[in-house]
């Protein structure tokens, strides 16, 4: 433990010496910023509406029936929960008793119209004209949130990897590998000791993924037992640029190759049929990216969700064990 | 404490061996020199020794452990100095040091000391990427004495130094030999050899071609000859006399007893001469 741990601390302070590390934990963060500006249009699907709660229970009641409702004491609180980044309308009434409608300005048609037509069938008792109750069919939150969120999940697993990768060609190409094989290191230590960074870097990430897109409402256990499954993968694909590459550029272009199937099984998550997607079965990442999107969209169960542990960490001990000579003489 | 029998390597596996039928034994607390030119098989007996190439056919152990199956205690036993300085650019000497103490399971030297024998104590904590070609030799020969070794691995220790460092660190082998450490040193430098070997190897296109003492080499196939510098006429002479010649004998005697002799060495043959003598070839 004491060398693993020792591995593992010079991963470390190797990697915060040219930033790396930072750069690796970074980038998935900053894409996640990125992407939160583009859902809240994605999320008007959903409507929000922020209410006054001196509308009384009848009026609240009713906007529940066409999206979520929050509720706050005053005007002042609705326009600043309006001028916030997503799109909810505000609604209030003032002392005369008559509706007002809170806008950013910038939100979108439905956004705009449905709260109008929901004021005007209270105001006037008819029935209202929404189009929206009727194509709600269970979609609880934006696909670009959900997709977005688990690319950039899976993006943090696989930047974990490269760290380990491209450690190992900093020691290839040192040959500082040569003199801990003349050490009472052993090849399981040295790997064990390069996989923590893989480990770590992602379970900072995915979180930190999570918090800024207002997703840590899901089972947390069931993040942290996806994230650390998948980790593994990220770990294999480490090794794997680690071993084949020769030096960093070598490495990065190495990296490209691995990222475009990484990328290609999330894509073919999405839009091939369910029927057919015993095509990308062989794919670690498939199984990871239908994980987190049971767990994100709170459709999985803990024996569903056992089943793609289960999936990941065979194929990721399949690909090990066909490569294992191959990560031997790389490290040799 | 090293006993190698019938070692062969091929990097091609097939029959054409980069060493071939080596088999020698050093004893403990002995020097044993393994002197060949470029390409002769020293790295190659060295890297298998160590456990860096495969044990493909012979039998090698090392402090009593079989190299084919390397345990824990045979990495503790043994301290490897490489040839090229492979040492972490992005940490310090320092930080070098202490992250490979970690890789050892028994009682280790302290870092600073290592640093300050050989002349890097001021250096300590300077990354080592900004370390000149001689200090990063300095730090990997530091580095392969960190757990005591008993048994060290020198490829070319003086490799790169300047003369003054260079004398430094054969004072250091010395040293640690006069303690009783078993060293096996490689090289191509005779003189190194020479200076600091109790046998040495003549290694060969793969092969050894005698194993024996510096000294034993030189008498046996060196010319007893003395160079001497001597004054006629009021002119410095030059001449080289065979010891074993009658008439030289008797010139040699009639100069010391005239007192004419200014200077006066005995020539004995070089290594790299009994290796030309020995292999046909020269040892660059």
């Amino acid at each position: 433990m004491k060398r693993m741990l020792a591995i593992f601390r010079r991963d470390i302070y190797s990697s915060t010496r040219d930033f790396l590390i930072l750069y690796m934990i970074i980038a998935p963060i900053l894409l996640t910023v990125g992407l939160k500006f583009f859902i809240p249009s994605a999320a008007s699907a959903s409507l929000q509406f922020a209410l006054n709660s001196k509308l009384g229970a009848e009026v609240i009641e009713e906007f529940e029936k066409y999206g979520s409702v929050e509720l706050y004491s005053s005007d002042e609180e609705i326009k600043e929960r309006v001028g916030k980044i997503d799109d909810i309308a505000g609604i209030s009434i003032n002392d005369k008793g008559n509706f007002r409608i809170i806008l950013e300005g910038n939100e979108s048609h439905d956004t705009k119209e449905i709260p109008r037509k929901i004021v005007r069938s209270i105001v006037s008792g008819e029935e209202v004209d929404v189009n929206y109750k009727v194509s709600d069919i269970g979609i609880q939150m934006s696909p670009i949130a959900w997709i977005g969120g688990i690319s950039l999940i899976i993006t943090a697993i696989t930047m974990g990897g490269i760290l380990i990768g491209l450690n190992i060609i900093e020691e290839k190409e040192s040959k500082t590998v040569k003199a801990l094989n003349v050490s009472p290191m052993s090849r399981l230590e040295f790997i064990m000791g390069k996989s923590f960074i893989g480990i770590i870097i992602p379970i900072i990430d995915v979180f930190a993924i999570l918090w800024i897109l207002n997703m840590l409402d899901v089972n947390l256990y069931m993040i942290a037992v996806m994230t650390l499954a998948s980790s593994i993968i990220g770990v294999i694909v480490g090794f794997l640029i680690g071993v084949t590459s020769p030096n960093q550029i070598a490495g990065i272009a190495n990296m490209k190759l691995l990222f475009l199937l990484v990328g290609m099984s999330i894509i073919g998550a999405i839009l091939i049929p369910q029927s057919q997607h015993f095509f990308l079965y062989w794919v670690p990442t498939y199984w990871a990216f239908m994980g987190f999107k049971g767990i994100i969209l709170k459709t999985i169960t803990w024996s569903q969700l056992g089943i793609y542990v289960i999936w990941i960490l065979g194929l990721t001990c399949g690909i090990f064990l066909l490569l294992k000579n191959r990560i031997r003489k790389g490290l040799a | 404490m090293i006993n190698v029998k019938n070692l062969y390597h091929s990097y091609t596996n097939d029959e054409n061996y980069a060493v071939e039928d080596i088999s020698f034994k050093i004893e403990q607390g002995e020097v044993f020199g393994f002197l060949g030119p470029s390409g002769a098989g020293k790295s190659t007996t060295q890297q298998i020794l160590i456990g860096l190439l495969a044990l493909q056919q012979g039998e090698a152990s090392i402090g009593g452990y079989d190299i084919k199956k390397p345990k824990e205690e045979l990495f503790n036993l043994i301290g490897v100095s490489f040839e090229h300085p492979n040492v972490y650019k992005k940490l310090s000497g320092l930080e070098n040091l202490e992250f490979y103490k970690k890789m050892f399971s028994v009682e280790t030297e302290d870092s600073m000391k290592l640093l300050r024998m050989v002349g890097l104590e001021s250096a300590a904590n300077k990354k080592a990427g900004g370390y000149s070609k001689g200090m990063l030799q300095r730090l990997v020969f530091a580095r392969s004495m960190i757990n005591n070794p008993k048994i060290w691995f020198l490829d070319e220790p003086t490799s790169g130094l300047d003369p003054n460092t260079a004398s430094e660190i054969k004072k250091i082998i010395r040293k640690k030999n006069d303690e009783g450490t078993t060293i096996f040193l490689t090289t191509h430098n005779m003189y190194i050899a020479d200076e600091l070997c109790d046998r040495i190897a003549f290694i060969n296109e793969g092969k050894i071609e005698l194993i024996d003492s510096p000294r034993n080499l030189k008498l046996k196939y060196g010319e007893k000859l003395v160079k001497i510098e001597y004054k006629e006429n009021e002119k410095i002479k030059k001449e080289s006399l065979s010891m074993i010649n009658d008439e030289d004998k008797k010139k040699l005697n009639k100069l010391i007893n005239e007192g004419k002799i200014e200077t006066m060495h005995s020539q004995e043959a070089t290594l790299e001469e009994i290796f030309i003598k020995v292999t046909g070839r020269g040892l660059k």
